[in-house]
């Protein structure tokens, strides 16, 4: 049963990659005149339009466009650059730990300081501690990225003269200045994150703490920080973690504002600049990537939990 | 009394044991002053945004005094600075609301009317309606919102009509599943089965039995979806991909102040400010309209 329905969510999220490659390929043909002139530029003239459009196979029916895309995709060749003729693989590669490293050191971050939050807030709902982080937490949720960054390079950047204003150093320079570059756009990626995670963990802490064997644990005479630390955080940790997952595979492509801002050589910069110099082919590539990849993860976290909490099992059989 | 009494079988016994104190407090709807000030705040950059042609404020793309003139109390445009070529911030600013409000809103009334109409169709007929409707939306869903809205930027020149339609499209997914989950939660009720059994068609089902219920809850969530709408738009206009120059846009005035940190960061701050409050405010509003209709809304 249990493998059947994961059978049946693997395939479901098989057909979703299908869909959304498929939008991919199909939004470059949807308008294959425009994608020629801006490639082109002010330069074109309706005769290299024409050839550029044959050349880059839009004037072919989108199906046949998308089966060879994805007979190409399937043996990893996502096409080559129009602008530096390498393969968008070896570029994906290239960019992909920059991004990667800056997601997870932001997890890290988010949790670090989301979890101790949760479980002061949780420990005595409506306290002042409280309303201050929840207060604290749906105003840092309403803060873009594209705010949060500059504020946080003004402040912490160029007044405390913490960090660097931009720029990367890479792993291969020695951890020290590689966090030292890290730190500040995978905080200001974190802020929200921080928030989300306080929220949701606060609220099914409070929810635990309300069950009967917690009422029992106390009764026992256990100290209340056991009680929280061993008996209440791992079973509402669940959510917590499901959104953990998630939110890790959309940061792969929603850490574009941050990168662009500190100059980061990443994903994300790599589609504005591809954007901006016209690379069509390694929109293409990237965007599906990113899109594939969370669908992945998305799966994989929906098969995981239920192998994780017994309780998810059942409740499917039933 | 009769009336009461026979509605009351067990013969006056139950309204003498009812105790004095409600024995579920009454829900005590808080009025909160964040929400109060949110609205205020939306009304006035609503206003101002609206009414800036008629204000005694210069126009957004001509110089109204030095270049980068600190924020100070005297002339109006003055009043919040000027930027690197000496055009009022305050100006600007309301110039550039006009933009994000109006591209938030028609973006999020649309996607809730073509979201709500996809849902109510998928959630109600179910089988290959809601596989087709469903298989879409997830796929809408598996790209990060930038990334969607930068693909279609790639291959559409940046104005004002595909930049709605690009945050249409982000938007739409949100509404099917709300709506969607909304319309299964009522589809089976006996009143809707009972108009069913009197011969009433699909169409007026959905819309005499369903819809008015369906409503309230995806328009509550009408405040959240436009503030993240005008995150997106701030978002593509910080990345110079958002309605092209010389029209102002908070993002682009942020994107365009951030080299100039260092000695003049009111460029940046005073548009970051009004972002954050519009943004906040909207959610604001958003939350508790939500904690009054969503009835699935737990926290």
């Amino acid at each position: 049963m249990t493998l059947l329905g994961t059978l049946r969510k693997v395939a479901r999220s098989l057909l979703v990659v299908l869909l959304v490659t498929f939008m991919v390929v199909a939004l470059l043909s949807l308008a294959p005149g425009s994608v020629a002139t801006i490639i082109l530029g002010p330069a074109a003239t309706p005769e290299s339009e024409a050839a550029l459009i044959s050349e880059l196979g839009l004037d072919r029916p989108v199906w046949t466009q998308y089966l060879d895309w994805l007979g190409n995709a399937v043996q990893g060749d996502l096409g080559t650059s129009l602008l530096t003729d390498l393969p968008v693989t070896d570029i994906i590669a290239e960019r992909l730990p920059v991004t990667l490293e800056l997601a997870l050191l932001a997890q890290v971050i988010a949790l670090g300081i989301a979890v101790p939050l949760a479980i002061a807030a949780a420990a005595r709902p409506g306290s002042v501690v409280d309303r201050i982080t929840s207060a604290l937490a749906s105003a840092s949720l309403s803060i873009p990225a594209f705010v949060a960054a500059p504020i946080l390079v003004y402040f912490l950047a160029l007044q405390l003269d913490l960090f660097p204003v931009s720029g990367w150093n890479d792993l291969s320079e020695g951890i020290g200045p590689n966090l030292e570059s890290a730190l500040l756009p995978a905080f200001a990626i974190a802020l929200a994150e921080i928030a989300a995670f306080q929220r949701l963990l606060r609220t099914d802490l409070v929810g635990t703490l309300r069950e009967d064997y917690i009422a029992a644990a106390r009764a026992k005479g256990m100290s209340p920080t056991f009680v929280m630390l061993r008996h209440a955080l791992r079973p509402s940790s669940f959510s917590l973690i499901t959104l953990l997952a998630i939110s890790t595979g959309r940061l792969l492509g929603g850490t574009v504002i941050v990168e662009t801002l500190f100059s980061l050589p990443g994903l994300g910069s790599l589609v504005v600049n591809s954007i901006t110099s016209r690379d069509v082919i390694v929109v293409q590539g990237v965007v599906a990537f990113i899109a594939v990849v969370y669908v992945a993860l998305n799966t994989a976290v929906d098969v995981g939990y239920g192998l994780l909490d017994p309780r998810v099992r059942k409740e499917a059989r039933a | 009394m009769t009336q009461i009494d026979y509605l009351d079988q067990t013969g006056g016994a139950l309204a003498e044991s009812v105790p004095s104190e409600p024995v579920v407090p009454v829900v005590r709807r808080r009025r909160s002053l964040s929400v109060g000030l949110s609205y205020t705040w939306l009304a006035l950059v609503v206003v101002l945004a609206a009414l800036v042609p008629l204000l005694p404020v210069s126009d957004f793309d001509i110089a109204a005094g030095p270049p980068r003139t600190s924020p100070a109390f005297g002339e109006l445009d003055l009043l919040l600075g000027t930027d690197n070529f000496g055009r009022s911030i305050l100006s600007r600013v309301l110039y550039g609301g006009r933009v994000s409000l109006v591209v938030g809103l028609i973006a999020g009334m649309a996607a809730f009317v073509i979201g709500t109409f996809l849902g109510l169709l998928a959630g109600y007929f179910g089988r290959w309606v809601d596989a087709v409707i469903t298989y879409v939306t997830d796929a809408l869903l598996a790209f990060p919102p930038l990334i969607l809205l930068l693909s279609i930027s790639a291959v559409t020149k940046p104005s004002l009509f595909t930049l709605t339609v690009g945050l249409t499209i982000l938007v739409i997914p949100s509404f099917v599943r709300l709506s969607r989950a909304n319309t299964i939660a009522w589809r089976s009720r006996e009143f809707v089965r009972a108009a069913r059994n009197m011969g009433a068609t699909s169409p007026r089902i959905i819309r005499r039995e369903i819809l008015p219920n369906v409503l309230p809850t995806v328009a509550s969530y009408l405040p959240l979806v436009i503030a993240s709408l005008i995150v997106a738009e701030g978002s593509l206009s910080f990345l110079g991909l958002g309605i092209p120059a010389p029209t102002p846009s908070w993002g682009g005035m942020i994107s365009d102040g951030k080299d100039s940190l260092n000695d003049a960061a009111y460029l940046v701050l005073v548009p970051s400010v009004v972002v954050f409050l519009t943004v906040f405010a909207l959610n604001q509003i958003g939350d508790s309209l939500r904690a009054r209709f969503d009835r699935t809304a737990g926290d």
